[in-house]
């Protein structure tokens, strides 16, 4: 046999050999999973100018932490408007064992998800490529795929999905926002609030769909709510059923080469009621920006912001063509029907004609037509009812009236037809629609009462079919008085003229009494002390009129000259003096402050005229006129006197 | 000359009194023959025909009660409270009214519990409320006026009496009759401000049992709903539309027609 010898060199190469072999297999027992790399688009056709959004996100599981590198977009001829990215927290590292008992061997291993949300915009059309993400971990690097995407000029009409397989994109995105749309905004690179009507310019009566937005360019708005509502006098306002924030998909639109989502906060259908430029005016809205994670306990701060007011154009109907008793609410597109209930009925039954107006537009302001008196029946009032369903943009719905007829004789009885004229604004002409007459064939049932009040046989036609619990509820209540005390209405009591009468004049007859009354005492005191100034004055007068008397025997003349000096003293003290004697006089006007000698003066004065009454000569002329004379020196005396006030008061 | 004028004025008088009498007696049978259809089960003819009496100018508790009872019937629950609240104004303490006012009230209220809504269509009416309710328009009237005239009347007696203990008496009565004539003034302003400034109604036509109330008179923006029966306080009317109030203050609009006044 024969041996073979092997150099340091070959030992040497075989060494190098093994070790490659080994690392080799160590390496390859230690290369991690390929790792998830997933692309996608929002989108599915992409417009020059408009923002499209791409979510990459990498799930890798390794030793170590995955080293991302995204496609550099900007090379590739892209704007980026914005990049989130999302890391998972913690590393999410786990641990493992190998093997048992005292071989077991912990093995740490590092597995999660990176997200990286970008929102993109490509400024021209073109062909453009997005290049692979690239992840290396634990020294190995993973390629992701390529991906072409065309894009289009805006108004194109390729549309066509052309983003490679693989891509997975979304519905949804939508056209940016024209000029004309922003026409009026209050332009603000954080968030501004904006109202667009579907039309700025429209007939009376059309319907414009008004949508208000906010327009924000920060993440993170809660809590909104509108200080003003949109301002919309002039125009009658629906608002639509269907309508749900929750399910509204918001868009981002670029506006002055910052990237906005555009959020709708309200979505109203509007009427015009008139013509001429009406403005809705703008609405205020607050909300809450920053704050109210979690873990942080910051509120975020307060905005509000008001939109500009809104004007629309209402051009008037048409003067042409007007049909004569044209309601001018009655614009929209209907259809019109006219049926009754039973067309075979007797005298005295219920027979409901029901007019219907069904379609589209401001279905609640819509006229309906009446019947006017219509002979052999006997009518009440009609009773409406409105449906309205705001659905899908559009507002629609049912407008009846029902009428209660009731034929009073028998026979073919006719409830004549009726017109409803509206304004189609779809042909933008006035249109009328009649509707055929009924025939009501009448058999002879109960006579109508003199009263002209009709009375029928039972019949259920035009009555309500009665719930069971209200009927168990009607079970359980009183039921009708048959007392006939009824009459007619009459003013309120309190309205009447007598009633007035009395509660006015009754305190005017009474205050006025009093009134009286008072003015009669002031009256009688005024004259009473005004006797004592005119005491002196009536004396005279008096003895100037006795004077003058000429035939008056002593008796009269000295009876009328006592009378008359009494008289001043009663005037003068205020007291009545007739009746007191002539010491009693005297003390009475001493009370009053006559002094003494006057006191006895006036007493011997009236004494002398008490005896001179009895004289046997009567007394001349002269001699008269000399009494009369002293008599008023008297008078005057006691009339200088300042008398003290009766009762003796100082 | 002046017996011919006085004899002209006698006949007047007996043709006047028996036109009215005649016309009474018309009213009333149309009355009776309205109660008749009722008691035969023809509920919507007895209500027509009570409709036809209103339209004559008949202002009556009976009417009001009986009509509110056949609306009531039809299951027309809300002209059924409009009624008995009309009765209730004419005669506050109808007990029938009452009873059957409250039964109707207990009913929409358990349906309303029933759908999910809390409803309580018994207004709330605070002791002012409760007093001018008491009262009709006409005894209050009558009340006020009985007391004003005998507060004057005590004044010009105790005017005329000497003795001091008499006077004295009569001052403390007529104070004391001042003070009621006071009082029942007051009643009598409030019951002339709700004839003249309240107009109260209910709400008497529902959809799916609930009238919405809206923001405007030219919107169908919905504010809140009321319940068939709700008592509202009409304070403004505009374009075939009513401004209400309800009893817990808020305020909103809907179709007048929807509405029937108390």
């Amino acid at each position: 046999m024969r041996m073979i010898r092997i150099g340091s060199r070959q030992w040497g190469m075989l060494l190098c050999a093994s070790l490659v072999l080994v690392s080799l297999s160590t390496r390859a027992a230690t290369r991690p999973p390929d790792p998830d790399i997933q692309v996608r688009f929002d989108r599915q056709s992409f417009v020059a100018g408009e923002p499209f959004q791409i979510e990459i996100s990498v799930t890798a599981e390794g030793q170590g932490e995955p080293n991302i590198t995204l496609p550099n977009f900007e090379g590739a001829g892209f704007q980026v408007l914005r990049k989130n990215v999302t890391r998972p927290s913690s590393g999410y590292s786990f641990s493992f064992s190998i093997g048992t008992g005292q071989n077991a061997r912990q093995v740490i291993k590092n597995s999660g998800t990176t997200q990286y949300s970008i929102v993109l915009s490509a400024s021209r059309a073109g062909k453009y490529s997005i290049e692979p993400v690239k992840v290396v971990l634990d020294g190995f690097t993973f390629t992701g795929k390529r991906y072409p995407i065309e894009v289009f000029d805006r108004g194109s009409t390729s549309g066509a999905a052309t983003a490679s397989s693989g891509v997975s994109a979304s519905a949804g995105g939508a056209a940016a926002v024209s000029e004309e749309q922003l026409e009026g905004a209050q332009l603000d690179p954080d968030y501004f609030l904006h109202m667009i009507p579907s039309k700025r310019s429209c007939t009376v009566g059309e319907q414009i769909v008004l949508d208000v937005y906010l327009f924000t360019s920060v993440g993170n708005i809660r809590a909104n709510q509108f200080d003003k509502e949109p301002g919309t006098e002039g125009f009658w306002v629906e608002r639509f059923d269907d309508f749900d924030l929750r399910n509204y998909r918001n868009r981002q639109v670029v506006i002055n080469g910052i990237l906005y989502e555009q959020v709708l906060l309200k979505k109203l259908a509007l009427f015009p009621t008139k013509s001429g430029s009406l403005t809705i005016s703008p609405p205020i809205l607050s909300f809450m920006v920053g704050g109210g994670g979690f873990f942080t306990f910051s509120r975020g701060k307060q905005v509000r912001r008001a939109a500009s007011a809104v004007t629309i154009d209402v051009l008037p109907l048409p003067a042409t063509g007007k049909p004569s008793g044209f309601a001018d609410a009655n614009i929209g597109q209907y259809s019109f029907f006219v049926d009754a209930g039973e067309t075979n009925v007797k005298t005295g039954e219920l027979v409901t004609v029901t007019v219907s107006v069904r379609g589209s537009g401001n279905i609640r302001s819509v006229v309906l037509p009446e019947f006017g008196e219509v002979d052999g029946f006997k009518m009440y009032p009609p009773e409406t009812d409105v449906e309205v369903e705001a659905r899908g943009g559009q507002v629609t719905g049912m407008s009846q009236s029902k009428t209660l007829f009731i034929p009073e004789k028998e026979g073919n009885l006719t409830v004549p037809a009726l017109s409803f004229s509206f304004f189609d604004l779809r042909t933008k002409s006035y249109k009328t629609v009649q509707s055929k007459p009924i025939a009501i064939r009448v058999a002879k049932g109960k006579q109508p009462d003199a009263g002209g009040v009709v009375v029928s046989t039972p019949s259920t036609a035009g009555d309500h079919q009665v719930d069971a619990s209200i009927e168990r509820m009607n079970a359980g209540m009183r039921t009708i008085v048959n007392e006939v005390n009824i009459s007619k209405r009459t003013a309120p009591m309190f309205s009447r003229g007598w009633y007035l009468v009395l509660i006015f004049g009754v305190p005017v007859l009474f205050f006025g009494y009093l009134i009286v009354l008072r003015v009669k005492k002031r009256a009688e005191e005024n004259f009473t002390r005004g006797r004592s100034r005119r005491a002196e004055a009536d004396a005279k007068k008096a003895l100037a009129s006795l004077e003058k008397e000429s035939g008056l025997s002593n008796d009269r003349f000295f009876s009328k000259l006592h009378k008359i000096v009494l008289s001043f003293l009663e005037d003068r003290l205020e007291e009545t003096v007739v009746g007191d004697t002539m010491n009693q006089l005297s003390v009475r006007l001493s009370k009053r402050g006559v002094d003494e000698a006057l006191c006895k003066e006036v007493v011997a004065t009236l004494e002398e005229y008490e005896f001179a009454r009895f004289a046997r000569t009567e007394g001349s002329a002269g001699e008269r006129s000399k009494d009369v004379q002293r008599a008023a020196a008297l008078i005057s005396k006691i009339s200088a006197v300042a008398l003290t006030p009766a009762g003796g008061a100082q | 000359m002046k017996l011919r004028i006085l004899l002209a004025g006698c006949l007047c008088a007996v043709f006047l009194f028996i036109g009215t009498s005649a016309a009474a007696s018309t009213l009333e049978s149309m009355f009776e023959k309205a109660n008749d259809s009722f008691g035969e089960g023809r509920y919507a003819e007895a209500v027509a025909q009570y409709q036809e009496l209103e339209k004559l100018g008949v202002e009556s508790a009976a009417l009001f009660y009986n009509r509110a009872t056949a609306e009531s019937r039809l299951g027309h629950l809300g002209r059924a409270v409009q009624y008995y609240e009309k009765v209730l104004a004419i005669q506050p303490m109808d007990d029938n009214a009452v009873y059957n006012l409250k039964v109707i009230r207990d009913y929409i209220a358990r349906r309303a519990n029933q759908q999910g809504r809390d409803a309580d269509l018994a207004p709330a009416a605070g002791p002012w409320r409760t007093i001018l309710d008491r009262f009709t328009t006409t005894s209050a009237s009558m009340s006020f006026l009985i007391f004003y005239l005998l507060f004057f009347s005590v004044l010009i007696v105790r005017r005329w009496m000497r003795g001091e203990w008499i006077r004295l008496s009569l001052g403390v009565g007529a104070g004391i009759l001042l003070v009621i004539s006071v009082c029942l003034c007051v009643v009598l302003l409030g019951k002339r401000h709700q004839t003249y400034y309240e107009h109260e109604a209910v709400v008497v036509s529902v959809e799916n049992d609930l009238r919405p109330v809206y923001d405007g008179p030219n919107n169908a923006v919905k504010r809140f709903e009321l319940e068939e029966g709700s008592r509202v306080q009409i304070l403004e009317n505009k374009r075939g539309y009513a401004k209400i109030r309800d009893d817990q203050g808020r305020d909103g609009w809907v179709r007048r027609e929807t509405l029937g006044s108390i």
